[in-house]
């Protein structure tokens, strides 16, 4: 399928906080409350429509036990969003958060778009961090934010859409430069050679090859 | 404290549910005691012993109050279990009590219904209603009662009834306690007294309405799993704090029928000493025993009463009946030996659907199919006398692996392919069980200790071959055995602690030796002997190093499909970390997974890269056919694992012939040197020059073009001629650091790699 851009994500964020359901939900639409743990990465994938271009999102989902980290590290290259993930229900999945946005910031490119996410919101009764604080976090440290259920699929597409469109703007601005692939982002093979972001020669035979 | 209970393990999980608090023995594999929130009148922290907790609870059995106290691990532990509780106790507060929903087929239930129908019938009718009902019983069931009612010589149709009822009773509670509830997964009706079809006059309908009241309190507690064991944790809690406070008073809102209202979970000794007398139970004579009682009425609960006359008033009302009494005793009596035999036979149910799981847990198809020859020579090999004394040689033991493992031998083939590692080691020959030569605790001390790790264990439970029939249930049997594994390992092992991937290759242990402590031994065999160990280590390294091998490998081998992955950005960490972590369990079925096994405990962890390469290698072209990034992880993940038999045994016949060992070792060298001369380097070139350098040896999984060839520069040093000589005389301090720490907790007996063929 063709498509304008191709941008790279990256889920991070403590074990067990609902990563892989989040994925899930997002690009199958079905919640599954039984699934293996993620040893190291797994793959999804989706199409989106923003402004009426199709982009695909290349998502990779993370281990979230600390001693992978020194492995994962490795896939914020090229990343052009990370959706930062925490457990309402979990405090300490909260209080991680420095540290994983130490982790982001230090191996990712400076424009990488993070969306912060409480996920769980399903689970109001047991709730541990208020969303307050999840908003208070992300203005410090200007991060979107959202709080979302991966079980209800309560604002999952809404995450990974809003992260897209703000990454989309930051596109339009000029701030990424998209000819710089470590950005993660990626020009469609098909994307039409009248459009203010062309690849030229180099780069569409490159975005042939290396991307989808 | 009681010296009884501490030698035992009294580690347990304590589970706050969304209506129910309970405690779940590891080692029981069982529930010890489960409360629900309405049952419990007050919940406390200990105040100057903040690490104490506890709870008064009405007890459904007896009708006093008990207060249970804990200790938990610290008061934070403590501190968090009250907040827990409170949030737990307001969520259930709030979300109204669930509607209790009565299972239609519980024995019971239907001995209910079959009262509420009889009532206000003249005997002859009753007669015939009962009659009827026993005609849809089983037949064995129905010709039982039908014997003991002949037996019985009741005199008159009222009698008979009364006979005829309490026989049928006694059957429904036997019946009672083997009922599974339909709302428990399982719905098989395997007892019925009622008739679906009829429905019960409407005339009852406002009594059975408030007898399903009682009926609703009596049978909730009956719906919960099997918690037999209460009375142990009542002393175990008592010996922790004495206090076990017993309240004489009753809750009005549990005390709607006192008696009345657990006839289910009664144990059947009461049955005999609250004297039964039989002949006084008349169906209608509806004498309330509390006059203030709102369910009265409820017809269920008049024959409780009379069937379990209360000593306060145990005036026989019949002075006629004392010769009966005596017979209906002894009746009865035997009637409980019968069920209490039923209960011994449940027990060795128990003990032999242990020995089924073993079916269960191996539930796959040998993918070398063992012929009898192979299982011959397995058998004659496992028989041998002195076995854990006499090598064996290499040659006859590598061609027996080769030509298949029977299944059901597996775990004890893997004993003895540990054993004769040990003593190619020249190890000692005691036993691999063998506790005492272990500077480690022993297993079952472990088990008693709590682990730091316990949360992430807990947290991945669930997510170890959830689709397992022996894992599938939450905290069951399999695993709670697995929790138990990994707390030890955990424990053994404080630098690893519990890393993500252990809990697969320890539950392929646990699936094929069937044993906990055996399972235990085997991994720690593997992690410190073989040395899978360093792979799991905080900063992976090992890890990191295996995948900078595999690399290295594919591109001597295959270099088009390294070139391909290159192109298309695919690191081995992308798709080869689980296969090391996890020996390939996290992805390929058991039957590809305990091949992989057998090999790794004949050659050690060089298997991997081998069945990696082989794996790789046969599925080149098909690799190469996907021209994108997400075809050829799809390929890799899903359609890699998925393949047929016959393709997997090619694998493992291209798997037991390699070469690779020099090489791999010559590879963890120069990876090691590169470290080194980075390190030398750091001192003399600009910070980030050097920095981008350490990103190289980070290494491999950045991907980038030019990273192979910087590699290839960086080798060409120390890698070319004589690779395997120069850096052994000079090993680099990452190499030495590695090492020691190594042999320093495999106490220097570990081999890096196992020698080959």
């Amino acid at each position: 399928m063709s498509y304008a851009y191709l941008f790279k994500y990256i889920i991070i964020g403590d074990t067990g906080v609902g990563k892989s359901c989040l994925l899930l939900q997002f690009t199958d639409k079905r919640f599954q409350p039984v699934h293996d743990l993620t040893i190291g990465v797994e793959f999804g994938a989706r199409m989106i429509t923003i402004d009426g271009k199709q982009i695909k999102l290349q998502i990779w989902d993370t281990a979230g036990q600390e001693s992978f980290r020194s492995i994962t590290r490795s896939y914020y290259r090229g990343a052009a969003g990370a959706l930062l993930v925490y457990d309402i229900t979990r405090r300490d999945t909260f209080t991680h958060l420095t540290t994983w946005l130490e982790d982001a910031r230090q191996h990712s490119n400076s424009n990488m778009v993070i969306m912060l996410i409480g996920n769980k919101t399903d689970l109001e009764s047991r709730r541990d961090v208020k969303k307050e604080e999840g908003e208070a976090f992300a203005r410090e440290h200007g991060l979107i934010f959202m709080e979302t259920s991966a079980k209800t699929a309560a604002n999952v597409e809404e995450a990974f859409i809003n992260t897209a469109k703000e990454i989309y703007e930051k596109i339009q601005e000029g701030v990424f430069d998209i000819n710089n692939e470590a950005n993660g982002i990626k020009i469609g093979p098909q994307h039409s050679p009248s459009s203010p972001h062309a690849p030229s020669g180099s780069l569409g035979q490159q975005a042939g090859g290396g991307c989808c | 404290m009681d010296q009884k209970y501490r030698d035992k393990n009294r580690t347990m999980l304590f589970q706050i549910g969304k209506q129910e608090i309970s405690l779940i023995s590891p080692d029981k594999k069982s529930i010890l005691l489960e409360k629900k929130f309405k049952d419990i009148s007050f919940c406390s922290q200990g105040y100057r012993h903040a690490e104490h907790f506890g709870f008064i609870c009405g007890e459904s059995t007896t009708d006093n109050y008990v207060c249970y106290v804990f200790r938990g691990q610290s008061s934070s532990v403590v501190d968090e279990i009250m907040a827990t509780l409170k949030q737990a106790f307001t969520c259930a507060y709030q979300t109204k009590p669930a509607k209790y929903t009565v299972c239609e087929q519980c024995p019971m239930q239907q001995f209910h219904k079959l009262c509420v129908e009889m009532e206000g019938m003249p005997p002859d009718k009753i007669y015939m209603t009962i009659m009827k009902r026993l005609e849809t019983m089983p037949d064995e069931d129905q010709s039982e009662i039908l014997d003991q009612l002949a037996e019985a010589h009741g005199n008159g149709r009222h009698e008979k009834n009364d006979q005829l009822m309490t026989l049928i009773r006694l059957l429904c509670e036997r019946k009672q306690k083997i009922h599974v509830h339909y709302n428990e997964g399982i719905s098989k009706l395997e007892f019925s007294i009622f008739d679906s079809k009829k429905a019960v006059s409407s005339t009852f309908d406002h009594l059975r309405s408030k007898a399903k009241k009682s009926i609703n309190l009596s049978f909730d507690f009956t719906t919960r799993i099997t918690a037999t064991r209460t009375t142990d944790l009542v002393a175990a809690a008592a010996a922790m704090t004495p206090p076990r406070a017993e309240f004489d008073r009753n809750a009005a809102e549990f005390s709607l029928s006192p008696i009345g209202s657990r006839p289910a979970y009664r144990p059947r000794s009461h049955t005999i000493a609250s004297g039964v007398t039989i002949s006084d139970a008349r169906m209608r004579s509806a004498i309330p025993e509390h006059p203030e009682s709102p369910v009265t009425t409820s017809p269920m609960i008049n024959m409780f009463m009379k069937v379990n006359t209360h000593p306060k008033n145990g005036t026989p009302q019949n002075n006629t009946t004392s010769t009966k009494d005596m017979s209906y005793r002894k009746k009865i009596f035997t009637r409980i030996l019968l069920i209490r035999m039923e209960k011994e036979n449940l027990k060795l149910k128990a003990l032999h659907d242990e020995k089924t799981t073993d079916q269960v847990q191996l539930d796959y198809e040998d993918i070398t199919p063992c012929l009898s020859d192979a299982s011959q020579v397995w058998t004659e090999l496992l028989n041998a006398p002195e076995r854990e004394s006499q090598r064996i040689d290499p040659d006859k033991l590598l061609s027996a692996v080769k030509a298949g493992v029977p299944r059901s031998k597996r775990g004890q083939v893997w004993v003895l392919l540990v054993e004769q590692h040990l003593l190619k080691q020249g190890g000692s020959s005691s036993s691999i069980w063998d506790a005492a030569t272990d500077p480690q605790k022993p297993y079952d001390e472990l088990l008693k200790e709590l682990t730091s790790h316990q949360h992430h264990i807990l947290l991945d439970l669930g997510r170890t071959f959830p689709q397992h029939a022996y894992f599938t249930k939450q905290l069951g049997a399999g695993q709670l055995a697995l929790f138990n594994i990994l707390k030890a390992y955990s424990l053994c092992d404080g630098e690893v602690g519990y890393c993500q991937g252990l809990s697969f290759v320890a539950a392929v242990l646990l699936l094929h030796m069937g044993n906990e402590e055996k399972a235990f031994c085997l991994l720690k065999f593997l992690m410190f002997r073989v040395g899978f160990r360093r792979q799991y280590k905080p900063d992976m390294s090992a890890l990191q190093i295996q995948m900078y091998q595999l690399s290295r490998l594919l591109h001597d081998q295959y270099r088009d499909l390294y070139e391909h992955f290159e192109q298309h950005e695919i690191v081995p960490s992308l798709y080869a970390a689980p296969w090391f972590l996890t020996v390939f369990s996290s992805q390929f079925p058991l039957r590809f997974v305990a091949r992989v096994f057998d090999l790794v405990f004949l050659h050690g962890i060089e298997v991997i890269f081998r069945v990696a390469l082989v794996l790789l290698g046969t599925h080149r072209e098909q690799i190469m056919q996907c021209s994108k990034f997400e075809s050829v992880m799809d390929f890799l993940k899903t359609s890699l694992p998925s393949m047929g038999v016959i393709p997997m045994e090619r694998i493992f016949n291209q798997s037991t012939v390699s070469t690779l060992r020099a090489r791999v070792r010559g590879m963890e060298r120069d990876k090691a040197n590169l470290l080194e001369t980075i390190t030398k380097l750091k001192a003399h070139v600009p910070p980030d020059v050097a920095a981008r350098m350490l990103d190289v040896t980070q290494l491999n999984e950045n991907g980038s073009e030019t990273l192979p060839k910087n590699l290839q520069l960086q080798f060409a040093g120390p890698g070319q001629g004589d690779r395997h000589v120069q850096p052994a005389a000079r090993p680099s301090p990452v190499a030495c650091a590695g090492l020691s720490a190594e042999s320093g907790s495999s106490r220097g007996t570990r081999e890096p790699l196992i020698e080959l063929q």
